[in-house]
């Protein structure tokens, strides 16, 4: 049973992270490689608020998200000068100096080790202990994530992300600051992402460099695409049969390493099949079950 | 300080091969084809595989191995990216899809080949000269020597051959060179093959150098692009220029600050980069798409 909880957890958690890969990528047309890195910033900001100062949960959720919306606004406002092509490689050396520096500053992030000891959520006075309990609010989490992002991507500032994606020179000829929302869209996305971050570092009880590393980012973006880039609904079912399909790959009795192969080898031809089907597909309808 | 030299000389001849034939490809095809990282790789692990599994001699493991690299990025681009192109996908679509490929390239390698870093001894390490207070190496020397000969023979055939001349045609514009009757599809093969043929010799003088690993195509691809994008597009000496920038800073910041953060240092440089100077050294522009 408790592996039910786990591999749920595990499906909320990416959800959180895909779903605002969506916003950026999907609706903004920000192909983002640096997602895990902020995915990174989030859980090792927490592991280490929570490690040397003790701030419990509902203080290190706001300082997280505050800390992860000031970075990536500065690299927003380096990396939105540049267009299509180059920005995917600015964000692909965020997303490496991230990584380096979380594995490298060895002082602060105790580098390849990582930190441990991060304590359980405490809510109310109640310690949350169970895998149960911790199902119970990642899954309340990712509602909430869900929703807010329905409700962008559904006003009128979604909308002028759609319309910024497909023309951005008509966009600035209505008169839209196409810059400033460009730049919001990516620190949203970012924001969001550290919020799976915090419930990272508070599931495991530690932080660890190897799982914010560019592999990650191409597994979200691999996921963003599956799912469709506009479709929240595409990406949660996606992100369910990708994590089911770990799990039942275990069950073939498989080595560790050729299993996590095989998986790498699924993702890239399921990308580049639905490239050469339905090429880069902005409708709803996406992914066929 | 001569040991730094010689680092930094080698470096910036294996990036200046790897950049050319990137540049290549992306001056003709219009997008960077990551899958290209895959091809450094697997022309070093099909040498390796060739001299030491089915124990042929050395030189005819190269050839073999170029031979089979070359059959195979035929084949991915009948497959894969000719039917991508017809179907207009922009530039960084088609990135993001070599890259797709590059995944499927680099597990099956590691399926194959296994995960760990193998040695590489193709030639004996044994032979170190040194000149001055530096220390070289015979595959240094072999690797400075061929790079450059490799890049000399690229600039005859980009300059002064009929062919580099539809390459050249091509990269500036593609539907005017198809009206002055140069084929597409034609140069575009071209293109493939010699950026193929580059990058795995390069493969094998990097694995001779640091040994095979699966994932080492990724890494020193992006750090080819990143001479490429530093240098600028033009004379294929800007690349060299690019590269020479590349190995100056990695090297100068493995000495002074830590090894560790030289990698970091050259993103951050990149990114500086992109954001003052995004066309480089040699500063060319290419015409954007119409409005």
């Amino acid at each position: 049973m408790e592996f039910l909880w786990e591999i749920g957890i595990m499906i909320f958690i990416n959800t959180i992270l895909a779903q605002s890969l969506c916003l950026a990528a999907g609706y903004g047309g920000l192909v983002s490689m640096s997602h895990a890195a902020f995915f990174g910033l989030g859980t090792y900001t927490t592991a280490i608020l929570s490690i040397s100062f003790g701030f419990p949960f509902w203080i290190n959720l706001p300082i997280s998200m505050c800390l992860v919306a000031i970075v990536a606004y500065f690299i927003a406002l380096v990396a939105m000068k540049t267009n299509d092509d180059f920005f995917v490689f600015i964000t692909l050396g965020v997303q490496v100096i991230i990584s380096s520096i979380l594995n490298n500053w060895i002082e602060v992030t105790h580098g390849p080790f990582g930190l441990l000891g991060v304590p359980n959520i405490r809510i109310l006075g109640y310690e949350i202990e169970s895998e149960f309990g911790f199902f119970i609010i990642s899954f309340i989490m990712m509602l909430l994530v869900w929703n807010i992002l329905n409700r962008i991507c559904k006003s009128p500032y979604g909308r002028l992300l759609i319309a910024i994606k497909e023309d951005e020179i008509y966009s600035k000829s209505l008169g839209k600051n196409v810059y400033q929302t460009k730049v919001s869209a990516f620190v949203i996305s970012a924001v969001l992402a550290s919020i799976a971050g915090v419930l990272f570092a508070y599931y495991f009880n530690s932080a660890s460099p190897n799982n914010h590393t560019l592999d990650k980012s191409i597994y979200l973006l691999c996921v963003v695409i599956i799912g469709g880039m506009r479709n929240l609904k595409g990406i949660f079912l996606t992100v369910v049969i990708l994590e089911l399909l770990q799990e039942i790959m275990r069950f073939f009795g498989l080595p560790m390493a050729v299993a996590a192969n095989i998986r790498q080898i699924l993702y890239g031809f399921a990308l580049i099949y639905l490239m050469l089907k339905e090429g880069f597909c902005n409708n709803e309808k996406c992914v066929e079950d | 300080m001569q040991q730094l030299t010689i680092n930094i000389l080698v470096n910036t001849t294996i990036y200046l091969l790897v950049s050319c034939s990137i540049g290549l490809i992306y001056s003709v095809a219009k997008f960077f084809n990551l899958t290209h990282a895959a091809i450094l790789t697997l022309g070093a692990y099909l040498s390796y595989s060739i001299c030491y599994d089915l124990s042929y001699p050395k030189w005819v493991a190269l050839v073999l191995a170029v031979c089979g690299v070359l059959v195979l990025s035929l084949m991915l681009l009948y497959i894969v990216i000719v039917p991508l192109q017809k179907k207009q996908v922009k530039g960084w679509q088609m990135m993001i899809a070599s890259l797709g490929l590059y995944t499927i390239l680099q597990n099956i390698i590691s399926l194959i080949w296994g995960d760990d870093t193998n040695l590489y001894p193709l030639i004996e390490i044994g032979k170190v000269y040194s000149l001055g207070s530096a220390y070289v190496t015979t595959i240094q020397i072999i690797t400075f020597v061929t790079c450059l000969l490799l890049f000399c023979c690229l600039c005859v055939f980009i300059y002064y051959t009929s062919w580099g001349r539809a390459i050249r045609a091509m990269s500036s514009n593609r539907e005017l060179s198809t009206i002055f009757g140069i084929s597409e599809i034609k140069v575009e093969i071209l293109s493939f093959l010699i950026g193929s043929l580059l990058v795995s010799v390069a493969g094998i003088l990097i694995a001779m150098d640091e040994g095979l690993s699966p994932t080492m195509g990724f890494n020193k691809l992006l750090f080819a692009i990143m001479a490429m994008i530093i240098g600028g597009q033009g004379h294929l000496i800007y690349y060299g220029l690019g590269a020479f920038v590349l190995a100056f800073i990695q090297e100068m910041a493995a000495y002074l600050i830590a090894p560790m953060w030289a990698e970091t240092i050259s993103y951050i440089i990149l990114i500086a980069f992109l954001y003052f100077q995004p066309y480089g050294i040699s500063r060319k522009q290419n015409p954007k798409t119409e409005v």
